[in-house]
């Protein structure tokens, strides 16, 4: 295997008091080392979820009830498939912070208010080196000057409240980055951020990037972004992947109605007047899942008799590029 | 951090003051005094005593006075360890309250380990193992841990005490070691009576706490934080106690204060009902017969206990969570 993540075939499923349902359905993808994906779809359809598998930090009512993920470490090349391993167990615990790390969506409430930013990034520091307390710190401020903290030999011994937004996205940045991981995963890093530090933030990632060779999974909605850092691209709608490819395969190829209408919704640059159209209808509910393929109902190329009946299966239309649609059955 | 504990302090003091006060007015509001409940009891032992007696014992005890000078009379002397005379007992309100004062203290101080020794383990593990058969037979018990009135918690654990075990009915000592000097054996004795009042006063608290640990720590589990921190690879118990616990642990050590209020208040009726040789009964018997000076100082004694609770309370907040202690660095 010379990729560092392959994911197949997951399903996750959610045990409620209404029932069980699956959350994420037949999901797939690979990504090469030191390469971006993007995870791309509207709310509620299954990013997060499907990244905080990869860690096992699923709450518990969430389940992964089919497929791999294998994992293979660029230290020993070992292949580990983390969807057999204990979530609470130490083989996890090993690659969490170490081998693959995690940056959220809210930097507002990603640390706890009870301690230093210090003792929280060199927790992790110290989990997986073999550094004492003092060498943990020094190895801490480090990280902070490198992205981009001013002052960060002072900074280490604040607490969360005492930095901003964006600084506390950086300080959670220098924590994933403390271990050196090969993979990383990034929930909407920038959503809750003002559109001048997304764009800080979205730079600094991108030189991380070079300097330690990782890989990223990009997780946003905002498409502007996955053609500025992302290699490939993985559209999901309500739990599938309904199309993955390269960026250019998705922003110049697209097929699935539902990609060309996430790119109709785009807003961009030199054309502003441009109207833009938003996709019309919801995101179904989890219990109340259209029969076929999931997007018919709202889809503009829906076929009767076909759409809203068979799940359409997957079409390779070039060599990386995939859809699942009934156009191209 | 040394401003803030320090108007922690004078605020402490400013209240104490305004306790005193209430502590004066509320030994002065029912009606009559000193003289009229001994001029009663004498006549209901069919001893005649004279209206101008009676006035000339107000004059002697000081009780024509106007009320303020009452007061600062009286809270002058406690200022200098002087908390005056129980004239029912016919010696200092000191020497009376001195030799039951530290079986109060250890019931109230035992009460409180007790509360937070039980609850805090099990609202945690009720929390973590939500919905298993332990947390639903914890809550259970708490609710009627909860629901029990202490009086009849008293008189079932008196029976049972008595009936399983041969323990004496009541009182903290086997009639053996009663009025016998202090040893080890009678310390002994002690804790295993101490027990049942302990049990009656701390039952409700426990359960209160026990709840309270469980709600926010079901809260703070699932907060980002903690998500966060597990993404760091840290193990399930250390992040659980570094993290959320740590976190669950503000709302109980703000009540802390409240807490040991509620076992204060709650004592003199169990001491009463237990025949605990404390406080309790004295506070009852001094509030019955007007004798001032003992009530009082009671009440004072009480209130204090309060007070020093809360400014604890109030001190470890200040230590466990950073956000108010920079706040007031500021
Ligand atoms: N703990 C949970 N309990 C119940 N349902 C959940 C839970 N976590 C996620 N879900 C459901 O799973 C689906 C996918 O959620 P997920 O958070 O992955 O969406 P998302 O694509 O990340 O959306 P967003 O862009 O809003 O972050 C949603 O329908 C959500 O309601
Ligand atoms: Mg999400």
């Amino acid at each position: 295997m010379d990729n560092i993540l392959e994911v197949s075939d997951l399903e996750i499923m959610l045990s409620a008091d209404q029932g069980t349902v699956d959350v994420i359905q037949s999901v797939s993808f690979k990504l090469a080392p030191g390469k971006t994906l993007a995870l791309v779809g509207e709310s509620g359809c299954g990013k997060s979820v499907t990244a905080a598998s990869i860690l096992r930090l699923l709450p518990r009512e969430l389940e992964i009830t089919r497929g791999s993920i294998l994992f293979r470490s660029p230290d020993s090349g070992e292949v580990t498939d983390i969807a057999k391993l204990a979530p609470r167990g130490s083989a996890i615990r090993d690659l969490r912070g170490n081998d693959i790390a995690m940056i959220f969506q809210e930097p507002m409430s990603s640390f706890s208010p009870l301690y230093t930013i210090g003792n929280q990034i060199g927790e992790v520091v110290q989990l997986h080196r073999k550094v004492s307390k003092k060498e943990a710190r020094d190895i801490t401020a480090g990280l902070l000057d490198k992205v981009g903290i001013p002052d960060a030999w002072a900074a280490v011994d604040r607490y969360p409240h005492e930095y901003s937004g964006g600084m506390r996205q950086r300080a959670m940045i220098a924590k994933a980055l403390s271990c050196d991981p090969a993979l990383l995963i990034a929930d909407e890093p920038t959503t809750a951020l003002d559109v001048t530090i997304q764009a800080q933030i979205v730079e600094l990632m991108q030189e991380l990037q070079q300097e330690f060779h990782m890989a990223i999974i990009f997780i946003t909605h905002d498409l502007g972004v996955v053609a500025q850092v992302a290699d490939e691209v993985c559209i999901m709608y309500a739990g599938r992947v309904v199309e993955r490819g390269q960026v250019r395969d998705i922003f110049h190829e697209a097929r699935h109605p539902y990609t060309r209408d996430l790119l109709h919704a785009m807003p961009r640059l030199g054309n502003l007047e441009e109207e833009l159209v938003a996709i019309e209808g919801n995101v179904p509910g989890l219990f109340d899942m259209p029969t076929g393929c999931r997007f018919h109902p709202r889809c503009a190329a829906f076929m009767a008799d076909t759409c809203n009946v068979r799940t359409p299966d997957l079409t390779q239309v070039s060599g990386s590029h995939i859809v699942e649609c009934h156009l191209y059955d | 951090m040394l401003r803030l504990i320090g108007e922690r302090l004078i605020s402490t003091v400013i209240l104490m003051a305004a306790v005193s006060v209430v502590a004066f007015i509320l030994i002065q509001l029912p009606p009559g005094d000193f003289a009229d409940s001994y001029a009663n009891k004498k006549a209901q032992g069919g001893v005649v005593i004279t209206l101008e007696e009676v006035d000339e014992m107000r004059n002697k005890l000081g009780l024509d006075r106007p009320l303020y000078i009452q007061y600062f009379d009286w809270i002058g002397g406690v200022l200098g360890g002087d908390f005056g005379f129980s004239w029912e007992f016919h010696r200092p309100v000191s020497d009376v309250i001195g030799e039951r004062l530290g079986l109060t203290l250890a019931l109230a101080f035992s009460t409180l380990i007790f509360t937070y020794l039980l609850a805090l383990p099990i609202g945690i593990y009720s929390a973590v193992r939500q919905y298993s058969i332990g947390d639903h037979v914890m809550t259970l018990l708490g609710y009627i841990g909860l629901a029990t009135p202490n009086f009849m918690l008293a008189l079932i654990l008196l029976y049972v005490g008595s009936e399983l075990f041969g323990l004496s009915a009541g009182g903290l000592f086997s009639p053996e070691y009663a009025e016998a000097e202090w040893s080890l054996a009678r310390f002994g004795d002690m804790l295993a009576h101490l027990w049942v009042p302990v049990v009656v006063l701390g039952t409700a608290g426990t359960a209160f706490q026990m709840r309270t640990m469980r709600a926010t720590l079901l809260d703070e589990i699932n907060k980002m934080y903690v998500i966060a921190a597990r993404a760091g690879g840290i193990s399930e118990f250390k992040l659980l106690m570094k993290y959320p616990v740590r976190m669950a642990l503000n709302p109980i050590v703000s009540t802390l204060g409240w807490e040991l209020t509620n076992i204060i208040s709650g004592a003199p009726i169990v001491a009463l009902v237990l025949s605990l040789p404390d406080t309790g009964p004295l506070f009852l018997q001094a509030l019955l017969n007007q004798d001032m000076y003992l009530a009082g100082a009671m009440i004072l004694i009480y209130c204090v206990l309060v007070v020093i609770g809360t400014l604890v309370s109030d001190l470890l907040l200040l230590w466990l969570d950073p956000r108010i202690r920079l706040e007031g660095a500021r």
